[in-house]
């Protein structure tokens, strides 16, 4: 299957407020994609229902062909922005956590880039700073060999040395037949690594193509190009 | 999958349980030293009967025991609050974005957290016993218990042989539909407090907890008087109708399971529906 997620007619209404609306968007295999867009242009709320935590309103949304669902949550991958880990475990037992439910969930890839970043498995989520524990689900979310990952901000809250490294994991982690979706607003550091872009702006979809297009038809930078379209 | 979600259910209660447990256990243990000073099992008193200071001894005894028996009730009270906020905590706080992702039905979601809950409350009660066995039983006890209970026991097996048929079937029945309904309305007013929940989730962005607590009034008032008419009704409707004593126990039993059974698939709908499709994170 080529495509790898499909959306179709999408849409969220929250009480009279649609936070998005969707006609049509498909997106391929082996990419990597930026979602980037304003702030509150329904970023999140695409990326929460192709992760299944929150249902559309209309249309429908399957990846590799299969509607969102206990199965689909197998597929992909998803790193929200927030720490949603439970203060009580250690290290290990998140990682046993995951290898238990996730059959995709690659332990020793886990722990190595535990140890890279020289994290313990042994330390108490709740003794850490909030950055580490942004390492760790990092660090949860990559060592899943999925089809599709997301990335809700994933370098939002970090140092740039980890910005870096954090990109490099991404890149590197992801195996060819992978999908990664990363949403953002640091499109500076992030659009050396982008195959895709999709626009959004105030729930609708302003656009959707390959970087080298964009940076062809406009002749500058995504980040300049950005700036341009979403000007205050 | 329910195996493993209830695997970690148990782990992440048994740190709040556990320590709960020991706690009232140890009371048992303090109350019953304080008992024996003051003479319960042996005539051994530590200190002579009109002394001052076993005036407060007996003060101290006295409060000990106060706090053991308050310590019981809160300990059923807390289990209770424990079940209730772990499932928001888990389910409708942060750490959902955990849970609802990982490849699992909500249903399974509710069910781990339900045979959960049921199994700790059976372990609270143990708990209880276990804890008054620790505060009352000797050697007197003992002894008593040895002498007596096999014969006590032969009796009502005995008793139970020599009556007719009929009867055996009917306690045999009584028994089954009481611990049936003991299970079913363990498990139905349970899953109404998650339903709360989920309706103070669904109505409310900013007041999720306001919402549940009136969701839990008005369900409440309006089970009450759905109770209060079915009675009404049943009370009719028996008036027409001539029906044994045993008969007539049977039918409240059986209707009693009827109603928290619907009950129960009334709140699950409820919890179902807004896990799978109006669930709203923030």
């Amino acid at each position: 299957m080529e495509n790898i997620l499909e959306c179709r007619g999408v849409s969220k209404i929250y009480t009279q407020f649609p936070a998005l609306n969707f006609t049509n968007l498909t997106v391929k295999r082996g990419r990597i994609v930026g979602l980037l867009g304003p702030n509150g242009s329904g970023k999140t709320t695409l990326i929460k229902m192709i992760s299944g935590i929150l249902t559309p309103s209309s249309g429908s949304i399957s990846i590799n062909g299969i509607p969102v669902g206990a199965q689909t949550k197998n597929m992909v991958s998803y790193l929200p922005e927030r720490t949603y880990l439970n203060d009580w475990m250690k290290v290990r037992d998140i990682i046993d956590f995951f290898s238990d439910f996730y059959t995709n969930f690659n332990k020793e890839k886990a722990y190595d880039m535990l140890k890279r970043l020289q994290i313990n498995d042994g330390d108490r989520l709740k003794t850490m700073s909030k950055g580490t524990k942004e390492k760790v689900q990092l660090v949860l979310v990559m060592s899943r060999e999925t089809d599709l990952y997301l990335l809700d901000e994933p370098i939002g809250g970090v140092d740039p040395a980890a910005r870096d490294y954090i990109l490099d994991t991404i890149i590197s982690n992801y195996s060819e037949n992978s999908t990664v979706i990363i949403s953002t607003h640091l499109i500076y550091d992030i659009e050396k690594i982008l195959d895709d872009i999709i626009f959004i702006n105030q729930g609708n979809l302003f656009l959707a193509a390959s970087t080298d297009e964009i940076r062809e038809q406009h002749g500058k930078s995504i980040d300049a190009y950005f700036r341009e379209v979403f000007r205050c | 999958m329910l195996v493993k979600l209830m695997k970690y259910e148990f782990k992440a209660t048994a740190r709040m349980f556990l320590p709960m447990y020991l706690i009232i256990l140890a009371l048992a243990l303090i109350n019953r030293l304080f008992m024996e000073l003051n003479g319960y099992s042996t005539s051994f008193r530590i200190f002579p009967e009109n002394d001052m200071i076993q005036s407060i001894l007996s003060i101290l005894t006295g409060a000990t025991m106060t706090i053991y028996i308050l310590g019981l009730i809160a300990m059923f009270f807390i289990s209770f609050i424990i079940f209730v906020y772990r499932f928001y905590k888990n389910l409708m706080c942060d750490e959902g974005y955990l849970m609802m992702t990982l490849p699992v039905k909500p249903s399974q979601h509710i069910w781990a957290k339900l045979h959960t809950s049921m199994i700790w409350s059976v372990a609270t009660i143990l708990v209880f016993i276990l804890s008054l066995f620790i505060l009352l039983l000797n050697g007197d006890g003992i002894q008593w218990m040895v002498q007596n209970l096999p014969f006590l026991f032969h009796n009502l097996i005995k008793g139970f042989f020599e009556t007719e048929l009929i009867t055996q079937f009917h306690l045999v029945f009584f028994i089954i539909e009481f611990i049936v309904l003991l299970v079913v309305s363990n498990y139905s007013g349970i899953v109404f407090y998650y339903a709360c929940l989920a309706l103070g989730h669904r109505l409310s962005k900013k007041h999720k907890i306001l919402y549940a607590i009136g969701a839990y009034l008005v369900i409440s008032f309006v089970m009450q008087i759905v109770a209060l008419i079915l009675m009404m009704f049943a009370g009719i409707f028996l008036e027409s109708i001539v029906l044994s004593p045993t008969a007539l126990g049977h039918l409240i039993m059986i209707g009693s399971i009827i109603l928290s059974a619907a009950e129960f698939v009334l709140f699950f709908f409820i919890t179902h529906s807004t896990l799978s499709k109006h669930l709203n994170l923030e």
